[in-house]
């Protein structure tokens, strides 16, 4: 009797535990994104576009990568119409300095002093005076300050989302970005996304 | 002065602390991050089937402190979980201050069941696309966040998304406000998924030390079976105890507790 109880607890729990995973990865928040890219003096390279809800209060972007060679000054910029007002934070440089490892600095939404190789972590807060209610497509853009060249380019899509279905569920297309040029690689398009949003982000 | 077991043992958990996490983040320094939750530290990103080898590349520190752990759990016991790792060890000091009226117990699950449930889901389940590990109820980042936050606000605000509330959440109702602090370690790690089972495997080996219960000095008051933080302890049908050691973290507090010094750390 205990035995049976014993593995009838056991049986339920695992299914709870898996229906909690599934139920959890179902969801695709509409107000924060994961980017990556890797900046180089040719352009950088963006994986993939932040892709947002529309119709949110705040948005959270939280952008890493590396930089393939040094940098003096790395300014980044959200670009696009109608302008929304944004906020960057970084994790570096940490607010205690132990001396073993040089960590870039962070101002003024400038990265400065960066050594090859080293990893950034960004967190781009956006906040829309006037919600963004309809698909719009912005530019998060990191110039180098030495030769006001474009050194990465990550697109931001605000576009419906549709949440806790997963045959609906929104799939990113993968963006080469190569300076102000970008286009669609191995893009993944689910069934209910639109013509004008398969050409979003080609330019 | 002369510290007991466990203050020796939260001492340990103190040096985590300051070993990796934020803002001290001694280890993680070394390799340009400030926190665990950061390449190349992460050790749970290693379990992405689909791509192990991409993700060991991008994550060799994570993979050498996993080999690491998974050896000294494996011949020695599960130490990092109970000595060094200081996401499941804030959690269980913190526990310690919340009031025992307002704490849950969870100890009427079978905790096996669920880690490995678990265990199986996250580890198949984005293979077939199907979630992510990453930041899927993770408490590595939320404590990193919490820690961080303390000196910086962009931590603040990772909390402040859908996902980190839920891990917040998560951590609160099952680390701070856990009988023994460490439901989370028990149900949803996926490193003590693993070093549990190298650590179950360690213990048939006659030769490696473990917490283990001399049947002859037991006499069944179970004072230990409501200490354990991890309730790796079960009652057998001889009313003795005995250690279940795929949930055992050698925290020996089982030993401190034992009126009849009938637990021991030893070989068998």
């Amino acid at each position: 009797m205990e035995k049976n109880k014993f593995i009838l607890k056991s049986c339920l729990s695992i299914i709870v535990v898996v229906l909690l995973f599934i139920t959890k990865s179902m969801y695709t928040s509409p107000s924060f994104s994961h980017v990556g890219g890797v900046i180089t003096k040719n352009g950088g390279t963006a994986k993939y576009p932040a892709l947002l809800g529309l119709d949110e209060d705040k948005y959270v972007i939280y952008a890493s990568g590396k930089v393939e060679s040094a940098f003096e000054g790395i300014k980044i910029v959200l670009e696009g119409e109608p302008e929304i007002d944004y906020n960057i934070k970084s994790y570096y440089p940490p607010a205690i300095d132990l001396g073993y490892h040089k960590f870039y600095e962070f101002e003024n939404n400038t990265i400065k002093n960066i050594s090859a190789r080293e990893r950034f972590t960004l967190i781009v807060s956006i906040n829309p005076k006037v919600r963004i209610d309809k698909e719009s497509k912005y530019y998060l853009k990191f110039y180098d300050l030495d030769s006001d060249s474009t050194v990465l380019t990550i697109p931001i899509l605000f576009k419906e989302l549709i949440n806790f279905h997963i045959s609906k569920k929104v799939r990113r297309p993968e963006v080469e970005t190569r300076g102000s040029k970008n286009k669609i690689i191995n893009s993944k398009h689910s069934k209910n996304q639109t013509n004008s949003s398969k050409n979003c982000c080609e330019k | 002065m002369k510290l007991s077991v466990q203050n020796k043992r939260y001492l340990f958990i103190i040096a985590g602390i300051l070993l990796f996490l934020p803002p001290i983040a001694i280890v993680p320094r070394f390799f340009g991050a400030m926190s665990m939750c950061s390449a190349p530290m992460c050790m749970r990103m290693l379990f992405s089937i689909k791509s192990f080898v991409a993700m060991s590349n991008l994550l060799y520190m994570g993979l050498i402190m996993l080999i690491a752990i998974l050896l000294i759990s494996f011949f020695a016991g599960r130490y990092w979980c109970s000595y060094l790792c200081p996401f499941g060890g804030i959690t269980e000091i913190i526990s310690k201050i919340v009031p025992q009226k307002i704490k849950i117990n969870y100890s009427w699950i079978p905790s096996p069941a669920v880690r490995y449930g678990y265990f199986a889901a996250a580890l198949m389940l984005p293979a077939f696309g199907i979630g992510n590990i990453c930041g899927t109820f993770c408490n590595v980042t939320v404590i990193s966040n919490l820690f961080g936050s303390t000196t910086n606000s962009a931590y603040l605000i990772m909390i402040q998304t859908f996902s980190g509330l839920v891990n917040l959440g998560m951590i609160i109702l099952l680390g701070f406000l856990a009988v023994g602090g460490r439901a989370y370690c028990n149900f949803l790690c996926p490193i003590g998924a693993v070093d549990g089972f190298l650590n179950w495997m360690g213990s048939k080996v006659k030769v490696f030390k473990r917490i283990k219960v001399d049947d002859n000095k037991c006499n069944g008051c179970d004072k230990c079976i409501k200490e354990c933080p991890v309730w790796a302890i079960e009652k057998k049908e001889n009313n003795t105890v005995k250690i279940n050691q795929i949930s055992c973290i050698p925290c020996k507090i089982c030993m401190e507790k034992c009126p009849e010094k009938a637990i021991s750390f030893r070989k068998d």
